[in-house]
């Protein structure tokens, strides 16, 4: 046998899977064995198989993590510690590969880890909650539960959903992509970037199409959903301990449907409800301070990259005659990097100290050399005191994407998945840096076009020594690695420097305007 | 073991960076059990830094490297002699002829198929990463399913992906 028939391929498929999950009896181990040796055909299938396989279990580990890194695992990553004995090196390099590679939440690997918020409460209105109440701006750690008696809280997650509870109702914060709702009334507003975000409960799973929609849970297990605008995806859940799978259905502007044991039916009183849910609910946001400081790249001529600030600061980056070069950008003129060594720009009041966001566009070649220089932003952190968060694009396929976002500090790296090596203009984001309640916890949240990356927290060696030297701490890097002899070939354009989280809306807002969001308009958005 | 200059060692590391993912792929296609496969990546790594000064700069790491994997699947033959988790030596020669042919299109397998699983419903997608990062039952758990409709959905999801990734790698070679 070399080409496969139809069948043969189905039970090709098959037996791979069963030998994949570990379920496959020695008579189906036989006959996979049989198939791979008599046709090429098979041979090439179960390679690929196995190899998605492989990759699978790394992503699983990376993917799923979006989690700081173990202190005892931190101490190896120092780029001088790979000087020690080479057996010990590899050791550890394998171990920590292995650990890494495939940790999983009950791993002991994990044992020190915090819990990292994915969402926060944006706004509320005479809310009454049931136990302690958070504060306007308090973040959610996966596993929160959320109870409300009465009045409403408004919750945004950090893929960009937002949902309004009404009281009384209780929600388990899931993840970024994810709550369940275990009773009482939400209304999801969830925006194009936060497509795929879910709400689930005992009866149903709502998977949002990009839209508005609202979901009752009753305390007997039934749920109702009404879409007020675009369409979701819904899919009863097996109350019964059945073993099938319900149908999924899409539902659309103006439908409702009721799900309970009993099956799925018509909502009563549709229309009532309708209206109630689409009466506007004014929730009470409040306008977090910032200071900020941001190049435009506007100038189009010159040596020099004026700062605009709301402090009195001086970070104007000199770029002299022979580095970057002016160039057309998304919003005005941007700078074009050449593969010169990087441009350093002394910083100054606010902008040294307390970076907790940064945001610019970025547009590489689609060919951009995995040889060259990948790292265009370098800047300092206030802790641990003289280190820096390195921006760049990966170019190791062993840790991510390949082109997709990479940052990296002292703690590990964090690489995204959204290739930007394709010549166009990307919009990125990073929130980074240990907050002042959490000292000792560093969140790391990447966004490319306004859309919140998956990504991994790795423990490999950084490249570059650990420590800024004193003189040059507080200095901005552009195009390049700090101290790097070459530098990177792409374009920057509205590079901004924040000194707390931008939340979700706020970063679409920038993406969108190129302007920071007003308190007036976040009141209203 | 030989002494290494500090500029071979972190040659060694970053290679070994660059490429761990693509030996642990060679062995899981050999020894399709992930333990298993680990053990023998364990015992490859100290082989590859106790022979790194045969290994000559510029030459293909992945290669070299998978051949010393080979020889400790092939040594691990005898420990797995009664197991049903290593095909026979016919079967295995062939299916390592096949793996070193196809290495080439990994890496591009490997990143088509992130763009793949985004494509996914969120719930196949936790479905896929439970079941790779704590096993089929605490996957068939987590989302609701009996033990026997997360088997039938990981086996279509599997399916779905290698497709997904062939036809991405495919329109690509023909754009």
């Amino acid at each position: 046998m070399n080409s496969m028939n139809d069948n043969e391929r189905v039970e090709l498929n098959e037996l791979i899977s069963a030998l994949t999950d570990g379920r496959a009896t020695v008579a189906e181990h036989s006959r996979l064995g049989e198939m791979l040796e008599a046709s090429e055909e098979a041979r090439r299938f179960y390679v690929r198989s196995m190899a998605m396989s492989a990759s699978l279990f790394g992503y699983a580990g990376e993917m799923q993590s979006e989690r700081p890194e173990p202190k005892n695992v931190i101490a190896f990553l120092g780029w001088s510690r790979w000087a020690a004995p080479l057996a010990a090196a590899a050791a550890v390099l394998f171990g920590i590969w292995i650990v890494r590679f495939f940790a999983g939440p009950n791993q002991p690997g994990n044992a020190e880890e915090q819990p990292e918020s994915v969402a926060h409460l944006s706004g509320s209105k005479d809310c009454k909650w049931i136990g302690a109440a958070p504060a306007p701006g308090d973040e959610f750690a996966r596993g929160r539960h959320l109870e409300i008696e009465s009045g409403f809280a408004e919750v945004t997650f950090d893929s960009g959903a937002q949902i309004t509870l009404t009281g009384p109702a209780t929600l388990d914060v899931r993840s970024a992509w994810e709550a369940e709702l275990l009773r009482g009334t939400l209304k999801a507003n969830v925006p194009p970037e936060a497509v795929g975000f879910r709400v689930i409960n005992a009866a149903v799973e709502v998977v949002d199409l990009g839209t508005e929609f609202s979901m009752t849970a009753e305390e007997g297990g039934a749920a109702e959903v009404f879409v007020l605008k675009g369409a979701v995806e819904v899919q009863p859940r097996d109350q019964g301990g059945g073993s099938g799978e319900q149908p999924r259905s899409v539902l659309r502007e103006k439908q409702a449907r009721r799900f309970a044991k009993a099956g799925v039916s018509d909502v009563r009183d549709r229309d009532k409800k309708f209206q109630r849910f689409t009466a506007k609910i004014a929730v009470e946001r409040m306008a977090h301070p910032l200071n900020y400081v941001r190049w435009s790249f506007d100038e189009g001529a010159g040596e020099i990259a004026g700062a605009a600030s709301n402090t009195a600061t001086d970070s104007t980056i000199r770029i002299g005659k022979n580095g970057a070069q002016w160039t057309q950008g998304r919003w005005g003129g941007a700078l074009q990097f050449n593969g010169q060594p990087a441009v350093q720009a002394k910083l100054s009041g606010t902008a040294t100290r307390g970076t907790r966001s940064v945001a610019c566009w970025v547009r590489l070649p689609a060919e951009a050399s995995v040889s060259g220089a990948q790292s265009f932003l370098a800047l300092p952190l206030n802790h641990p005191p003289q280190s820096w968060a390195e921006f760049s694009w990966n170019s190791l396929p062993g840790e991510g994407v390949l082109g997709a976002l990479r940052m990296q500090t002292r703690q590990g790296a964090a690489v995204g998945a959204t290739s930007l090596r394709d010549g166009k203009w990307h919009h990125v984001a990073a929130i980074f840096g240990p907050s002042a309640k959490k000292a000792n916890k560093a969140p790391t949240k990447l966004y490319v076009d306004g859309r919140l990356e998956s990504f991994s927290v790795k423990s490999l060696a950084r490249r570059g020594s650990d420590k800024m030297p004193a003189s040059l701490d507080g200095t901005l890097w552009l195009g390049g690695q700090p101290g790097g002899s070459a530098g990177v070939m792409m374009a920057m354009d509205e590079l901004l420097l924040v000194d707390r989280p931008l939340s979700p809306p706020e970063i679409r807002h920038l993406m969108q305007t190129n302007q920071l969001i007003s308190a007036d308009a976040l009141a209203v958005n | 073991m030989p002494e290494q200059p500090a500029d071979r060692t972190k040659e060694l590391v970053l290679l070994i960076t660059q490429h761990q993912r693509r030996i642990f792929s060679y062995i899981y296609t050999l020894v399709p059990d992930r333990h298993s496969a680990e053990d023998i990546l364990q015992e490859t790594s100290l082989v590859i830094c106790e022979k790194f000064s045969d290994f000559r700069i510029g030459t293909d790491f992945a290669a070299w490297a998978c051949q010393i994997a080979w020889w400790q699947v092939r040594a691990a033959r005898t420990k797995f002699a009664r197991s049903k988790v290593i095909f026979d030596e016919k079967v295995l020669e062939a299916v390592a002829a096949t793996a070193a042919e196809l290495a080439p299109e990994q890496t591009a397998r490997h990143e088509a198929l992130a763009h793949c699983m985004q494509k996914l419903n969120p719930r196949d997608r936790d479905l896929l990463m439970t079941r790779y990062e704590s096993g089929v039952e605490e996957a068939a758990k987590r989302t609701g399913r009996s033990l026997v409709a997360a088997y039938k959905a990981l086996t279509r999801l599997r399916k779905l992906l290698h497709d997904c990734v062939t036809n991405a790698l495919t329109s690509e070679a023909m754009a």
